[in-house]
C-alpha cells in the first residue's frame, strides 16, 4: 500500500518537472534572442535605468521638484544644476528624475487598463465569434474611426485636467487596438485541437479561455503592451501640453515642455531636457518592443 | 466598383452615427453647465431656464441626440459657438482649408523622405546607411512632434533667423510645420518601406527581371516598389489619421489658425459645440480617407479590384 502510493505521486512530480524544465528553456531561449539583439538591449538598459531613476528620485535629484528659489531663475546648465533652472529658479534636472514617475506611471497604469479591458472584450468577441463579435467589433470599429489623440483628448476634455483623468482617457483611447489584437490572436488559437481536447474533458469556457487560449496569444499582446506604453508617454506629453493634463507643479514632461513654451527665444534649456527625456524614453520601448517582437517570434524577422 | 463604393459608403453611416453618439455622450455627460459658460455665474435663474429652452437643453438626452443628428443630416447644421454665437460649420469649413493644407504638405514631406529612404534601405541591408537611417527612424517615432516643432523654431528661427516662428501667410511659413507633422509619418512610412521592399526582392520573379538585364533602377522603381505598395498605403492612410491628430498640437506650436488650433482654444473655452463639431468632422475626413485607400487599392493591385468587382456578380 505504502509502495502504491508512493508510485502515484511520483509520477506527476515528474511530469512538472519536465513541464517546468520546458518552460524554463523556452523562456531562457526568447531571452538568449532578446540579448543578441543590440538595438533591444540599449532600450532595455535605458528602461531599467529610468526605473531606478523613477525608484530612487528622492536620493538622485539633488533638490526637490518644487524648491523655488526666485533669485535663481534662468541660469543656464552649469556644474550647480546641470539642466539649468527655470523662472521659479526649480532646478530642471530635479524636476525631469521626478517625471520618470509621473510619465512611468502614466504609462503602466494607462496600459495596464488598456491590457485588461482589451483582453476581457477582444476574448469574449473572438471565442463567442457571432453576433457578439458583430457588435463588439463595430463599436471598436467605430472607436478607431476616431484618431486616438483625438479621441483621448475629447475624453481627457470631459473628464477635466489631472492625473487620473489622463491615465483613463488614454487606457480607453488604446482599448479598440488591444480588442482587436486579442481577437485576432484567439481567433489563430481556439481552432486548435488541444482547445477542443480541453473542451471534451469539461473545462468551463473561462477556465479554456483564461488558462489555455490567452497564454499562447501572450507574445503579440506583450509586444502591443510595450510599444503601447511609450505611445501612452507620448499622449500624455500631448494632452499635458495643450493644458489637458497634469497640472502644475506635478512635473510632469509635457506639462514642462508647456510651462517653457513662452520662454522659446531666449531660454533653449527649459524646452530642450524634458523633451529629450520623453524622447529617449519612448525611443527605449520602441527599440525594445521591436526587440521583443523579433525574439518572441522569429519566423517574423525578415 | 461603383456598387462596392455605394456600399462602402452606407457602411460608412453607422460608424458615423456611433462617433457622433459616443462624443455627444461624452459632451453631455461634461461636468459644468453650458448655461453658465454663455451668460456668465452671476446670470439669474431665469436667464438661464430660458436659454435652457432655446438651446433645447432641457429635453431629455436621447430627444437632443435625435435633434443634433436631425440637424447635421438635414441641415449640415453642427450647432452654435457658445463663444460667439456664430454657426460651428461656418467656423470648421472656414479653418479646415488651412489644416487640410498642413496635412498635405506634412504627406507630401513624409511620402518623399519615408519611400525612398526606406528603399535605399532595403537595397542596402546592414550596410552604415541602412543602420543610420533605421535608427533616425526610431528617433522619428520616438519624438513628440509639438517638442520637435519648438525645437525647429530654436535652431532654425531664434538662433539662424531663416525661417518664421509662427503665422501660415505663405510658402516659407509651410516648412517647419510641415517637417514637424510629416517626421513620425516619415519615419512609420520608411520602416514599412524597408520592411516590405526587403521581403519583395528577394522574390524569384525579381530574380528573374534581373537575369533578363533590367537596370537595377527599373527593377527596384518600377517592379518591386509596385508589389510592396499595398502595405506602404495601409500605412499611409492610417498616417493620415495620425498627422490629422497630431496638427491639433502642432498647430498650437505655431499659432497656425487651422481647425486643431480652434478645438484646443474651444476646449479650454469649454465651448463643447466648437470641440464635438471639430472631432465629428476630423472623423468624416479619415473615414473618407480610409475609402479611399481601399479605392487606391483596386487601382494597385487588379487582384484585389477583381476581388471587389466579383462581390458585384450574382452567386
Amino acid at each position: 500500500m505504502q509502495i502504491k502510493r508512493k508510485r502515484v505521486q511520483a509520477v506527476p512530480d515528474r511530469q512538472d518537472d519536465i513541464l517546468s524544465l520546458k518552460k524554463s528553456s523556452q523562456a531562457l531561449e526568447i531571452w538568449g534572442r532578446l540579448v543578441r539583439n543590440k538595438t533591444a538591449m540599449v532600450g532595455l538598459i535605458i528602461l531599467v535605468v529610468l526605473i531606478l531613476t523613477a525608484i530612487f528620485a528622492d536620493y538622485i535629484a539633488p533638490y526637490g521638484y518644487d524648491d523655488q528659489v526666485l533669485d535663481d531663475n534662468f541660469i543656464p546648465p552649469c556644474a550647480e544644476h546641470i539642466f539649468g533652472t527655470d523662472n521659479f529658479g526649480r532646478d530642471i534636472f530635479s524636476r525631469v528624475v521626478y517625471g520618470s514617475r509621473i510619465s512611468l506611471q502614466v504609462g503602466l497604469i494607462s496600459m495596464g487598463f488598456a491590457v485588461i479591458v482589451g483582453c476581457i472584450v477582444g476574448s469574449i468577441a473572438g471565442y463567442y465569434s457571432g453576433v457578439v463579435d458583430n457588435i463588439i467589433m463595430r463599436i471598436v470599429d467605430i472607436m478607431l474611426a476616431i484618431p486616438s489623440i483625438l479621441l483621448a483628448i475629447s475624453i481627457a476634455a470631459a473628464l477635466g485636467p489631472g492625473l487620473r483623468n489622463v491615465m483613463i482617457a488614454i487606457g480607453i483611447g488604446s482599448v479598440p487596438q488591444f480588442s482587436r489584437i486579442v481577437r485576432a490572436s484567439i481567433l489563430t488559437v481556439k481552432e486548435q485541437e488541444y482547445i477542443e481536447a480541453s473542451r471534451a474533458t469539461g473545462a468551463s469556457d473561462l477556465r479554456i479561455i483564461v488558462s489555455h487560449i490567452l497564454p499562447n496569444c501572450i507574445a503579440p499582446i506583450i509586444v502591443q503592451t510595450t510599444l503601447g506604453v511609450g505611445n501612452a508617454i507620448l499622449n500624455a506629453a500631448g494632452l499635458s501640453f495643450i493644458g489637458l493634463g497634469v497640472q502644475p507643479p506635478i512635473p510632469e514632461w509635457g506639462a514642462m515642455l508647456s510651462a517653457a513654451r513662452q520662454y522659446i527665444r531666449d531660454y533653449w534649456w527649459m524646452l530642450t531636457f524634458p523633451g529629450l527625456a520623453i524622447m529617449l524614453t519612448v525611443f527605449a520601448l520602441n527599440v525594445l518592443g521591436d526587440g521583443l517582437r523579433d525574439a518572441l517570434d522569429p519566423r517574423l524577422k525578415s | 466598383m461603383y456598387k462596392f463604393i455605394l456600399k462602402r459608403l452606407i457602411m460608412m453611416i453607422p460608424v458615423l452615427l456611433g462617433v457622433v453618439f459616443i462624443i455627444f455622450s461624452m459632451m453631455y455627460l461634461t461636468p459644468g453647465s453650458p448655461e453658465d459658460m454663455i451668460l456668465g455665474e452671476n446670470a439669474t435663474e431665469e436667464d438661464k431656464q430660458q436659454l435652457r429652452e432655446e438651446l433645447g437643453l432641457d429635453e431629455p438626452f436621447l430627444v437632443q441626440f435625435g435633434t443634433y443628428i436631425f440637424d447635421i443630416v438635414t441641415k449640415g447644421d453642427f450647432g452654435t459657438s457658445y463663444t460667439n454665437g456664430r454657426p460651428v460649420t461656418e467656423e470648421i469649413l472656414q479653418r479646415f482649408p488651412t489644416t487640410a493644407l498642413l496635412a498635405a504638405l506634412s504627406m507630401l514631406v513624409a511620402l518623399c523622405i519615408g519611400i525612398p529612404l526606406g528603399i535605399l534601405a532595403a537595397t542596402k541591408q546592414y550596410s552604415i546607411f541602412d543602420h543610420f537611417a533605421t535608427t533616425v527612424s526610431l528617433f522619428g517615432i520616438s519624438v513628440p512632434n509639438f517638442w520637435l516643432g519648438m525645437m525647429l523654431i530654436i535652431v532654425f528661427s531664434v538662433h539662424l533667423g531663416i525661417l518664421p516662428p509662427s503665422g501660415f501667410y505663405g510658402a516659407e511659413y509651410w516648412i517647419l510645420p510641415a517637417i514637424t507633422v510629416g517626421s513620425g509619418a516619415a519615419a512609420n512610412i520608411m520602416r514599412t518601406t524597408r520592411s516590405t521592399m526587403l521581403e519583395v526582392i528577394r522574390q524569384d520573379y525579381i530574380r528573374c527581371i534581373r537575369a533578363k538585364g533590367q537596370t537595377e533602377g527599373k527593377t527596384i522603381w518600377g517592379h518591386a516598389l509596385r508589389n510592396a505598395l499595398i502595405p506602404i498605403i495601409t500605412v499611409v492612410g492610417i498616417q493620415c489619421g495620425v498627422l490629422l491628430g497630431g496638427t491639433v498640437l502642432v498647430e498650437t506650436v505655431f499659432a497656425i489658425p487651422g481647425l486643431g488650433k480652434l478645438m484646443v482654444d474651444s476646449i479650454k473655452a469649454k465651448n463643447y459645440p466648437m470641440v464635438q463639431g471639430g472631432v465629428l468632422f476630423i472623423a468624416l475626413v479619415f473615414c473618407v480617407i480610409n475609402l479611399l485607400v481601399d479605392l487606391l487599392y483596386a487601382y494597385i493591385d487588379p487582384r484585389i479590384k477583381s476581388q471587389y468587382q466579383a462581390k458585384k456578380r450574382p452567386k
